[in-house]
C-alpha cells in the first residue's frame, strides 16, 4: 500500500512549475521507480506533482540539427520514434531490453535520468552523445551536460523547483554503435553491467571513439583514456582488448576494490571489447 | 481390496473418451474470463482487515507485549497476542514446535508477535505499529553445522540439541563396496534457500455463520491439515470449523503451515470480534513469513568398478530446518532414499538431519528434498563419466534400475520400469551422439556449448512418510449430470479435470455433463494433504472406486431392464448396451431415471488407501514407496565464457507416468517443472545473511522469464502400474526433480569446471565462487 | 487526503470516480471498481499479473497512480469477452493447455492481445519478448507462446 500524499496535476509546464515552486513536492512522471521507492515508506512529508499529464514534454522532434527528446518521452516512445531509429540506432538499442515492455511503455527517459541509478540503461548512450539536459524552474531555466548532472548514484545536481524538460544532442557522426547489457536474465534484467560505444571510422583509421559505461564507476562519463587508446589508431581485436583493459584498470582506480570486482573486472573488460569489435564490424 | 486392482491397464484406455486424451480443463474457461475464483477476490459486508506485526530480532525472549495504544487506534476492533490464544499454542505435521502467534520467544524475523484487525488496511497497518514489544535478545545461530556443535544456542531449550528426527538409508556394506571399486569420488554440494514463487500471494477470509460454524476460505493447499490446526488452536471440535479451498494462484508446496497460521488467526479475531476478517500479504511478507525449499549441505562419496558398475554410495547431509520442523525429517529421508539415483547400488550408507536455525524456515517444495540430492548423485555420475571415458547416458544404462532389480533401499522392483527407454529416447531427442561427442572436442571462442543428462526416480506419494488414504464422491443428478468432489485440491496442475476424465470414462458419459467440486472440510472426508505427487494416484483412485460403484448400481438395473446378464452390459457414449447384441441398449438419461424411480441411490463414496509399504525409520532399511516414477531430463546449455552467463538452448524432458490421463495436461506438468528446475539451476536463491532475509520481491529473486527457457519438448513413457487408476502414476514433482542437474552437467562439458553449489550464477560459473555484498557480522 | 475527480473510460464504458489520490490504478480497478481479473501479484512492476491495457499499450496498473489514469482509454481481462463470447486469445488458450493456476493469465492474455493487434504473424522470440513481463510459475510458457501462435491463426481466420 502507498503511503497517504496530495497530489497535484498539472496540465502545462508553466503551472507545473509554479506548483512546484510553491510546495512541498516530489515529482512523478512514469512511476516505474517513484512508485516502487514510495511503498517502501509508511509515511511521506512531502506530496506528488504529476507532470505525465503536460503534453508538451512528450515530444522527440529535431530542431537546428539537433535532436531533442521531451522528459516525458516513455522508452518505448524512443523505442518507436522514427528520428531515434534513423539517426541513433545506439539510443533505440540501449532502451530496447529496459525492463519489461510493460515498464517501457511507462518509465520515461527523464525519470530515468532524474532517479539516476546506476544501472539505468538510457544513460550511458546519452553520455556517449554527449547529451545535454535541459532544465526549468520559474526562475528561468539552464542547461547542463548529462555527465555533469548526475553526481554519483542516485544523486543529481538538480536545484529547488526544476523540472528536466527536454534532453538534448546532436545526432552521432560515427560509423558504428554499440549498446552492450548485461543482466542475470535475458529479460525484466536489471543491468549488470552495461557500456555504449560508439566508433567513426574513416579511411581504416578509428577517428574517434566513445566509451560510455553504466554500473561501473562512481560516476557516469565517458571513458577518455580508453578512447584516446583507440583514437589514431586501425580497428583490430588486440587493440579493442586494450581498450576493455583499460576501462577495467579505471574502474579499479576509480572504485576501488569493492565485493563484486573480482567479477566486474575480467567481464567489463570482455564487454567494451565486444562492443568494441560490435561497432568496428570485426565481431568476435 | 476394491474391484479395480484385478482389472487389467494396458486394455483399458482403448476405446475411451477422454482418459489418455488432451480435455480442456474445467476451469479454462473461468480462468482465461479473469472471473473471480481466487481468495483475494472475495469480500463480505463488515469485513474487518488483519495485519501482523513482526519479531524484531531472530532470536528473543518476549518481556511483554504491550497493546493498549493499537486497541485505541482509530478503527480497530480487535488484537490478538499470545495471552488470547484459547487452546493450543502449538502444531506441526512431524514436531509440534510452530506458533501461530509468538508465545515465550520469538524464533526468527518472520514470527509474528500480535495481529490486529481494523476496519480499512491503512487503519490495520497504522494500528499494529502501535503495538509495543519488550524483547531480550538472545544468541541466534544461522548455520545448521554451527548449529549441530556443542555449546550452539538451542532453539528449543527442552529439546537439549537442535538435530531434529535423524534418518538413514542402509543397504548392503558401503566399505566392501568400496573395496570393490576402482574409483572413489568424494564430492561436496550445497542448494540454497528457494521461494516457491506462486504468482497469487496468501490470501483468507474468515466469518462466522448462523450456525455459529467458522468458515475459513483461503488460498489452503492442505484444507484438512488447516482445519486441525484452527480447531486445536481454538480448543473447538473439527465439526465447528469448515476450511474452504479457493482456487489457487499456484502453491508448489508453499500453502500450508503459514496458511494454517493465518487460519487461526482470523478465525480468533472473527471470534473475538464477532465480523468477517480478512488479510491477503503483500509479496514481501509472502517471502518473509513462509517457508522455503531446504538448503542442503551434502558429503557425499561413490564407489564404481572400473567398467563404471557403482558399488557404493556414502552420503552425509545436514539440512536447515530453520526455526520449525516442518516436513524437514520427511524431506531429509526423501532426499536420501532417492539419493543414490535408480540405480542397482547393493552397498548404500546415507544419513541426514534436519537441523534448528534461526532462519526462515522450510519444508515441502515441489520434489521434496530429492531436487537437491539429485544434484549431487546425479553430478557425480557425470564425474564418473568422464574418469573413466564411459558416455554418461551409457554410464546411467549400466546401471538403471529394471523390473527385477533391488533398489539402493534394498527394495525389490515388482513393476515395470521405463528408465531404460526413457534414457535412449531423451538422448535420441536432444541428438545427444551427435552434439556430445562435438562438444567434447576442443572449443575455441567465448560461447562454449554443451549437453547434460540426468535421472531419477521418485517414490510416489506418501509412503513412509505418513498414511495415505483419499475420498471422492461421485453423485449422479436426476438429470443425468453428475457432481464429482474428491478430497484433493487443485493447485492449477489440473487434477480436477483429471478426476473428471476418470469418472467420465467410467460411467460412459461426455466429461461435459461432469461438474467438479473443491473440497470442503465439512463435505468429504479427510484426504490427507494434496501434495508428494499424489493426487492422480489418490484422488484418482477413489474417484474411480466412487464411479464404479455407481455404475455398478446402473448396470444391475439396466441388466433388469434389457433382461441381459450383468456381465454383458457394457456403457460408453452415453447409453448402456449389451455386447452380445448392441441393439439392446438404454441412454445413461433414462437408465437414470429408471433408477430414480426405483429409489437406486446413484451418489457413492469412493475410498482409496495405498497399498502397505514397509520401511524401517530405525534400521534405515526396507520399502519406503510403494512405486516408483522414473524421470530423465537432458539439456543443451550455451556458456559466455567471458560473463559466465548459461543460455539453455534445449532442454527435454520424459518420465515413466504410468500413463498419461491427460497428456496436454502432462505436458504443462513437464514444461512448468523444467521451467522451475532453471530456476534453481540458475538463476533463484534467496539470500538470508544473519537470519534478515535480502530478498523478498521479485526484483531481486529473478524467475525465470518467457526468454530465458527454451522451447521445452517432453516425452510420455508409459508402464502403466496396476494399481494406479488406468495405469496412472504421477508426475508433479518428478518434472522439477532432475532438471538442475542435467543442466549443470550440460554447463560442466561446455566450460570443463563443474559447479557444486547452486544456482550457477554469473559469478560462479565465471569464478567459481559466489561473490555477496552483504557482509556477514565477525564472530564474538 | 484530498480526493481527486477521474474521469476515464474502462472496457469501453466511460467512468466517473472520487478516489484518494494515494491509490495505484490496480487499487482503483480492483478494490473500488470490482473488477477481480486485475491480480495483484507483487506491486513493484515486476511480475505482470496486474497488467491492463492503457491508450493501446500495455502497463503494470500497480505502476500507475488512479490519478495519472484521466482521459485514458483502459482494457482489462472483463472487456476482453463481449456478449459472453470467447476472444479468439482465450479460446487458444484453453485448446492450448496454457492455463494451469489461472493467475498471471489474464495478464498474459492482455500482452499477447497488444502484440497481436501490432503484429498479426509473430515470431517465437517476438511472443516470448512480449510476454517476458508477464511471470508465470506454473506453465514454463511453452504452452503460452504456443496458445499466442495458434490465436494468431485464429484471429487470421475470423
Amino acid at each position: 500500500m502507498l503511503p497517504e500524499f496530495n497530489l497535484k496535476r498539472p496540465l502545462t509546464l508553466n503551472e507545473a512549475l509554479s506548483e512546484y515552486a510553491a510546495g512541498s513536492y516530489k515529482i512523478i512522471a512514469g512511476g516505474t521507480d517513484m512508485i516502487v521507492e514510495m511503498r517502501k515508506e509508511k509515511s511521506i512529508d512531502f506530496d506528488i506533482l504529476d507532470i505525465s499529464g503536460i503534453p508538451k514534454l512528450k515530444s522527440i522532434k529535431k530542431e537546428g540539427g539537433k535532436i531533442i527528446i521531451g522528459a516525458l518521452s516513455t522508452f518505448s516512445d524512443v523505442f518507436k520514434n522514427e528520428i531515434v531509429q534513423k539517426e541513433v540506432p545506439l539510443l533505440k538499442e540501449a532502451v530496447r531490453n529496459a525492463g519489461s515492455l510493460q515498464i517501457r511503455n511507462r518509465g520515461t527517459i527523464g525519470g530515468n535520468i532524474c532517479n539516476a541509478s546506476p544501472a539505468a540503461d538510457s544513460v550511458p548512450p546519452l553520455v556517449a552523445l554527449d547529451a545535454e539536459v535541459n532544465l526549468v524552474s520559474t526562475k528561468g531555466q539552464r542547461t547542463v551536460k548529462l555527465d555533469e548532472f548526475i553526481t554519483r548514484p542516485y544523486a543529481t545536481n538538480i536545484k529547488e523547483g526544476e523540472i528536466l524538460k527536454s534532453i538534448t544532442f546532436s545526432p552521432p557522426v560515427c560509423t558504428g554503435y554499440h549498446f552492450y547489457k548485461l543482466g542475470r536474465r535475458e529479460a525484466l534484467a536489471i543491468s549488470r553491467m552495461n557500456v555504449a560505444v560508439m566508433l567513426n571510422i574513416k579511411g581504416g583509421v578509428i577517428e574517434d571513439a566513445v566509451i560510455s559505461p553504466g554500473s561501473v564507476m562512481p560516476f557516469v562519463g565517458r571513458v577518455t583514456e580508453a578512447e584516446e587508446l583507440l583514437e589514431g589508431n586501425k580497428p583490430s581485436k588486440e587493440l579493442f582488448e586494450k581498450a576493455g583493459l583499460k576501462v577495467s584498470g579505471i574502474m579499479i582506480k576509480e572504485s576501488g576494490i569493492r565485493w563484486s570486482t573480482e567479477y566486474k573486472k575480467p567481464v567489463i573488460k570482455e564487454m567494451v571489447s565486444r562492443a568494441l569489435n560490435f561497432a568496428a564490424g570485426t565481431e568476435k | 481390496m476394491t474391484e479395480q486392482r484385478t482389472l487389467e491397464p494396458e486394455k483399458l484406455t482403448k476405446g475411451l473418451a477422454t482418459v489418455s486424451k488432451p480435455v480442456k480443463r474445467l476451469d479454462a474457461e473461468d480462468k482465461v474470463k479473469g472471473k473471480p475464483l481466487f481468495a483475494d477476490d472475495y469480500d463480505r459486508p463488515g469485513i474487518l482487515y488483519a495485519k501482523q506485526l513482526y519479531s524484531k530480532f531472530p532470536h528473543a525472549k518476549i518481556i511483554n507485549i504491550d497493546i493498549t495504544e493499537a486497541q485505541d487506534s482509530p478503527g480497530v476492533k480487535g488484537v490478538i497476542t499470545r495471552d488470547d490464544i484459547p487452546g493450543k499454542h502449538t502444531y506441526g505435521n512431524v514436531i509440534e514446535d510452530q506458533r501461530a502467534l509468538a508465545d515465550v520467544k520469538v524464533r526468527f524475523l518472520g514470527d509474528v508477535v500480535c495481529v490486529v484487525a481494523a476496519k480499512t488496511k491503512r487503519q490495520a497497518d497504522a494500528a499494529v505499529e502501535k503495538v509495543k514489544v519488550e524483547y531480550e535478545e538472545l544468541p541466534a545461530v544461522f548455520d545448521p553445522r554451527e548449529a549441530l556443535k556443542e555449546g550452539a544456542p538451542l532453539l528449543y531449550e527442552e529439546r537439549k540439541t537442535n538435530a531434529q528426527i535423524p534418518q538413514k538409508v542402509r543397504h548392503g556394506n558401503v566399505e566392501k563396496g568400496f573395496k570393490e571399486s576402482d574409483l572413489i569420488i568424494k564430492k561436496k554440494f550445497t542448494t540454497p534457500f528457494l521461494e516457491h514463487s506462486y504468482i497469487e500471494p496468501e490470501s483468507a477470509i474468515a466469518f462466522i455463520d448462523q450456525q455459529g460454524t467458522i468458515r475459513i476460505k483461503g488460498s489452503f493447499q492442505n484444507p484438512f491439515t488447516a482445519r486441525e490446526v484452527i480447531a486445536g488452536f481454538l480448543s473447538m471440535g473439527l465439526d465447528k470449523i469448515r476450511v474452504q479451498k479457493t482456487v489457487l494462484g499456484g502453491t508448489f508446496g508453499g500453502k500450508d503451515e503459514l496458511m494454517s497460521a493465518i487460519g487461526c488467526r482470523l478465525a480468533l479475531l472473527s471470534l473475538k470480534t464477532g465480523c468477517p476478517v480478512k488479510t491477503t500479504y503483500s509479496r514481501e511478507n509472502s517471502f518473509l513469513e513462509s517457508h522455503k525449499r531446504n538448503p542442503f549441505y551434502m558429503d557425499y562419496k561413490v564407489g564404481v568398478t572400473k567398467d563404471g558398475i557403482l558399488k557404493a554410495v556414502e552420503s552425509d547431509i545436514v539440512v536447515d530446518s530453520g526455526v520449525y520442523c516442518s516436513m524437514s525429517p520427511y524431506i531429509a529421508l526423501r532426499g536420501i532414499v532417492q539419493g543414490a539415483g535408480p540405480y542397482r547400488v547393493e552397498n548404500v550408507c546415507s544419513d541426514a538431519v534436519s537441523v534448528y536455525t534461526n532462519n526462515p524456515y522450510t519444508g515441502a517444495m515441489r520434489g521434496f528434498g530429492s531436487p537437491q540430492t539429485n544434484v549431487a548423485i546425479e553430478s557425480i555420475m557425470d564425474i564418473i563419466a568422464q574418469k573413466l571415458d564411459i558416455d554418461p547416458v551409457k554410464l546411467r544404462l549400466k546401471n538403471a534400475l529394471k523390473k527385477g532389480d533391488v533398489a539402493p533401499t534394498g527394495q525389490k522392483i515388482n513393476h515395470e520400469v521405463g528408465l531404460t527407454e526413457a534414457l535412449q529416447k531423451t538422448a535420441k531427442k536432444i541428438g545427444w551422439k551427435k552434439k556430445r561427442k562435438k562438444y567434447s572436442k576442443k572449443q575455441t571462442g567465448d560461447y562454449r556449448k554443451g549437453v547434460g543428462i540426468a535421472c531419477c526416480m521418485r517414490g510416489i506419494s506418501l509412503g513412509a512418510e505418513g498414511v495415505d488414504a483419499a475420498a471422492a464422491s461421485v453423485s449422479v443428478q436426476s438429470d443425468g449430470r453428475v457432481i464429482v468432489t474428491t478430497g484433493i485440491t487443485d493447485h492449477g496442475q489440473g487434477s480436477q479435470t483429471v478426476m473428471a476424465q476418470i469418472a467420465a470414462d467410467i460411467l460412459g458419459i461426455s466429461i461435459d455433463r461432469i461438474t467438479y467440486l473443491e473440497p470442503d472440510t465439512s463435505l468429504i472426508p479427510d484426504s490427507g494433504p494434496t501434495v508428494a505427487s499424489r493426487s492422480t494416484f489418490m484422488g484418482g483412485n477413489a474417484t474411480k472406486d466412487a464411479a464404479l460403484k455407481v455404475k455398478k448400481r446402473m448396470i444391475k438395473i439396466v441388466a433388469e431392464l434389457l433382461e441381459s446378464p450383468e456381465e454383458y452390459v457394457l456403457v460408453s457414449g452415453g447409453r448402456f448396451y449389451d455386447r452380445k447384441s448392441p441393439d439392446l441398449e438404454i441412454s445413461f438419461d433414462e437408465a437414470v431415471k429408471v433408477c430414480n424411480n426405483k429409489a437406486v441411490p446413484l451418489f457413492e463414496y469412493g475410498w482409496y488407501s495405498m497399498p502397505a509399504i514397509d520401511w524401517d525409520e530405525e534400521k534405515g532399511v526396507g520399502e519406503p514407496y510403494f512405486t516408483y516414477v522414473y524421470s530423465v531430463n537432458a539439456a543443451e546449455v550455451t556458456v559466455d565464457t567471458a560473463t559466465g552467463k548459461v543460455k539453455v538452448d534445449n532442454f527435454v524432458s520424459a518420465h515413466d507416468m504410468g500413463r498419461a490421463i491427460n497428456p496436454m495436461q502432462c505436458y504443462g506438468q513437464m514444461f512448468g517443472g523444467a521451467a522451475m528446475g532453471i530456476g534453481l539451476a540458475l538463476y533463484e536463491e534467496v539470500e538470508v545473511v544473519e537470519g534478515v532475509m535480502k530478498d523478498r520481491n521479485f526484483d531481486t529473486y529473478t524467475l525465470p522469464t518467457a526468454c530465458d527457457v527454451p522451447d521445452f519438448q517432453g516425452i510420455i513413457v508409459e508402464r502403466p502400474d496396476p494399481e494406479g487408476p488406468f495405469g496412472a502414476k504421477s508426475l508433479g514433482e518428478p518434472a522439477t526433480e532432475v532438471v538442475a542437474p542435467a543442466v549443470l552437467n550440460a554447463v560442466a562439458q561446455a566450460i570443463g569446471r563443474r559447479i557444486y553449489d547452486l544456482p550457477a550464477s554469473l559469478e560462479r560459473v565465471l569464478l567459481g565462487k559466489k561473490l555477496s555484498k552483504y557482509k556477514k557480522k565477525k564472530k564474538g | 487526503m484530498e480526493k481527486l475527480k477521474i474521469n476515464f473510460k474502462l472496457n469501453g464504458k466511460q467512468i466517473r470516480v472520487e478516489c484518494e489520490p494515494a491509490k495505484t490504478l490496480l487499487d482503483l480497478i480492483r478494490d473500488d471498481l470490482g473488477l477481480k481479473g486485475v491480480k495483484r501479484g507483487c506491486e513493484i512492476g515486476e511480475c505482470g499479473a496486474c497488467t491492463v491495457i492503457m491508450n493501446g499499450e500495455i502497463v503494470n496498473s500497480c505502476m500507475v497512480l488512479a490519478p495519472q489514469v484521466e482521459g485514458s482509454d483502459i482494457t482489462t481481462i472483463e472487456g476482453l469477452t463481449s456478449d459472453e463470447s470467447l476472444h479468439p486469445i482465450q479460446t487458444a488458450f484453453m485448446e492450448k493447455g496454457a492455463v494451469q493456476c489461472g493467475f498471471c493469465i489474464p495478464g498474459m492474455i492482455l500482452s499477447a492481445k497488444v502484440l497481436l493487434d501490432n503484429k498479426p504473424s509473430p515470431s517465437g522470440s517476438e511472443i516470448r519478448t512480449a510476454i517476458a513481463g508477464n511471470l508465470c510459475r506454473c506453465t514454463g510458457y511453452k504452452q503460452i507462446v504456443d496458445a499466442i501462435k495458434y490465436a494468431a491463426q485464429l484471429m487470421k481466420n475470423e
